[in-house]
């Protein structure tokens, strides 16, 4: 009970209000974590780590973590680049949810969410972003947090949140870890300080500085098309403003004159992503934001160049909104991926199920068939069959 | 303290079962079943839920839509949860459904979460995030006197449990109506499934 009463009490103060963040270097700010450090046993700092540590154990098990061992070497990688000295001590999660999102516990526990590397265009982009995330553990903001706000009746605001993260309400869940996210959110002199130092070591590891500014600004649009209730969790607690894109797009120019050449890692990065971007495409217009995918699939075209299998997914999401035109539209992408050839097999499938809507019933029909022929062992063939029987 | 103990109160809620006994039993004012053992049966935010040992373990759900209903319910009017369509296709049905379980916060607004201002119950309500979910086998199947379709799936839940499941359905005069069973990988969902089998075929269409 006593242990109980102490977590709860932690909870409570690990509310963040997060306003006050001590700048970089200020007296009185946490010293910078350093290698294998753990914190003393008796610290206010042990019990956040002791927190977190509960709640890790429960990610551990989570069936969104993707274990591909091959991914979570590439993203293992790009940390260890990105520093060195500090590589050993973080544990990559690789989480399963089409949302742009990452985070980095104060024990050492990073998360990358899948939405985030659908995003990314590049390894540069990653590397920002997951630098980003180390600058917040290794300028300790989250203890710098806590301290902060622990003896403001602020912290009592939280009180549903702090006591749901710490399982009381339910366990494992992804409301769990964008609630975590909600207790760690940072404040905007400490997303800045992360910026600055995020900017610096990934610019040390020879990324190329423009990717930066270039992400934030990508997501940025995503979010606007997207409206308030598809904002993303990442810059619910990551308040990034125009402001710090146009900082960060500064110093790219500045830092870009250092050197002539930089790298991208664009084709390393897009080879290591293409065994699970049909999937990722998938759960992403599947999530129900629109306007906001439709921005992002736009601009994986563009990036990207045409593709059968991004012209499905345009596809896929004119026939799930739904609105007026949009089977016109559907169909019209679908066509798209059946002239640039290789197309998924999902494709003839959907193409019958907006003819049928469309009342073109010898299409729908013959669209089927197609699927039945290029999917032959197709789970729902049964179903299949009696659309086709019905329509002939 | 005190404050604990109300929250854990409210969290705990008071679902309230009735027993359902071996017998024919209306669905709404749309159709019968009849169960040859006797169940437990509780309101779920307005779905008709039936359990022996417990819904964390196994629960036969009866659900009936209408065009532009979600499956679950949302606390916030802007949340995009996926909406059912009386347009659907048996593949639209259960892409509705699939999408529906793997909502991210479940009817939780993100906006509201940053803020702290979500209570922890309503969270627990609404979360189903299951992941891994897999379907298979959809196929035509009566239900009752209706033309339907019948698919088997499974998932991990939030808690990290394999569910396994199976559901038959149909679309009748623009309304979805669904039966779902869902019980643990282990043990339970074989325990109950051939009841619940009995009940799939034992469906009577009122009107």
């Amino acid at each position: 009970m006593k242990r109980f009463k102490f977590i709860l009490v932690f909870c409570l103060l690990c509310a963040v209000c997060a306003s006050c963040a001590t700048p970089r270097g200020t007296p009185g700010a946490p010293d910078d974590m350093q290698p294998s450090q753990r914190p003393d046993a008796s610290s206010d700092e042990a019990g956040l780590w002791m927190y977190m540590d509960r709640i890790e154990s429960r990610l551990k098990t989570s069936g969104r973590v993707v274990t591909d061992p091959a991914l979570n070497a590439y993203v293992r990688q790009i940390i260890c680049k990105l520093d060195p000295v500090h590589c050993a001590d973080i544990r990559i999660y690789i989480v399963d949810t089409p949302h742009f999102n990452a985070s980095m516990a104060p024990n050492g526990c990073m998360q990358v969410w899948t939405g985030l590397m659908l995003r990314a265009e590049n390894e540069a982009q990653l590397a920002y972003v997951l630098g980003h995330e180390m600058a917040h553990y290794l300028r300790r903001h989250t203890l710098q947090q806590w301290r902060t706000v622990r003896n403001t009746s602020t912290a009592l605001a939280f009180f549903s949140l702090a006591t749901a993260a710490a399982g009381v309400g339910f366990a494992g869940s992804l409301a769990q870890l964008a609630a975590l996210g909600a207790i760690f959110a940072y404040s905007r002199d400490q997303e800045r300080e992360a910026d600055e130092i995020g900017f610096e070591i990934m610019a040390k590891a020879d990324y190329e500085p423009v990717q930066a500014s270039q992400i934030w600004g990508d997501l940025l649009a995503e979010d606007e098309a997207g409206g308030k209730s598809a904002r993303s969790i990442f810059f619910a607690t990551h308040p990034t403003t125009t402001e710090r894109i146009a900082t960060l797009r500064n110093l790219a120019d500045k830092t870009a004159k250092e050197r002539s050449s930089w790298t991208a890692g664009r084709e390393a990065y897009l080879n290591a992503i293409q065994p699970f971007r049909k999937e990722w495409l998938h759960e992403e217009v599947h999530k129900g934001n629109f306007n906001g995918s439709m921005v992002l699939l736009n601009r994986l075209l563009k990036d990207q160049g045409a593709s059968a299998e991004l012209h499905f997914f345009l596809g896929e999401l004119y026939r799930l909104r739904g609105e007026k035109d949009d089977c016109e539209n559907a169909r019209a992408e679908y066509e798209k991926a059946l002239q640039l050839g290789n197309p998924p097999p999902e494709v003839f499938r959907s193409l019958g199920v907006v003819c049928l809507r469309m009342d073109k019933a010898k299409e729908a029909c013959d669209s089927f068939e197609e699927y039945l022929k290029v999917n032959p062992d197709a789970s729902d063939r049964q179903i299949i069959e009696s659309y086709i029987n019905r329509l002939r | 303290m005190i404050l604990l103990l109300i929250v854990l109160l409210f969290i705990g809620g008071c679902t309230h079962y009735t027993a359902v006994p071996a017998e024919r039993r209306a669905i709404g004012s749309l159709y019968s079943v009849k169960s040859n053992v006797a169940w437990s049966q509780a309101d779920e935010g307005g779905i008709q839920l039936w359990t022996i040992d417990g819904p964390l373990l196994e629960a036969l759900r009866f659900v009936t839509l209408s065009d532009g209903d979600t499956l679950f319910q949302s606390t916030d009017k802007d949340e995009k949860l996926p909406r059912f369509r009386a347009h659907m296709t048996p593949n639209e049905v259960v892409e509705f459904f699939v999408a529906s379980l793997k909502s991210v916060s479940g009817g939780v607004d993100t906006h509201q979460l940053s803020k702290g201002m979500v209570h922890p119950a309503q969270i627990r309500a609404g979360s189903i995030n299951a992941a891994s979910i897999d379907v298979k086998n959809l196929r035509p199947a009566d239900f009752g006197r209706l033309p339907g379709f019948h698919f088997d799936f499974s998932f991990l839940s939030k808690e990290g449990l394999e569910r396994q499941g199976i559901a038959l359905g149909s679309i009748h005069e623009g309304r979805l109506l669904l039966m779902v069973y869902s019980g643990t990988r282990e043990y339970y969902f074989d325990k109950h499934k051939q009841d619940v089998e009995t009940i799939f075929s034992s469906v009577e269409i009122v009107k």
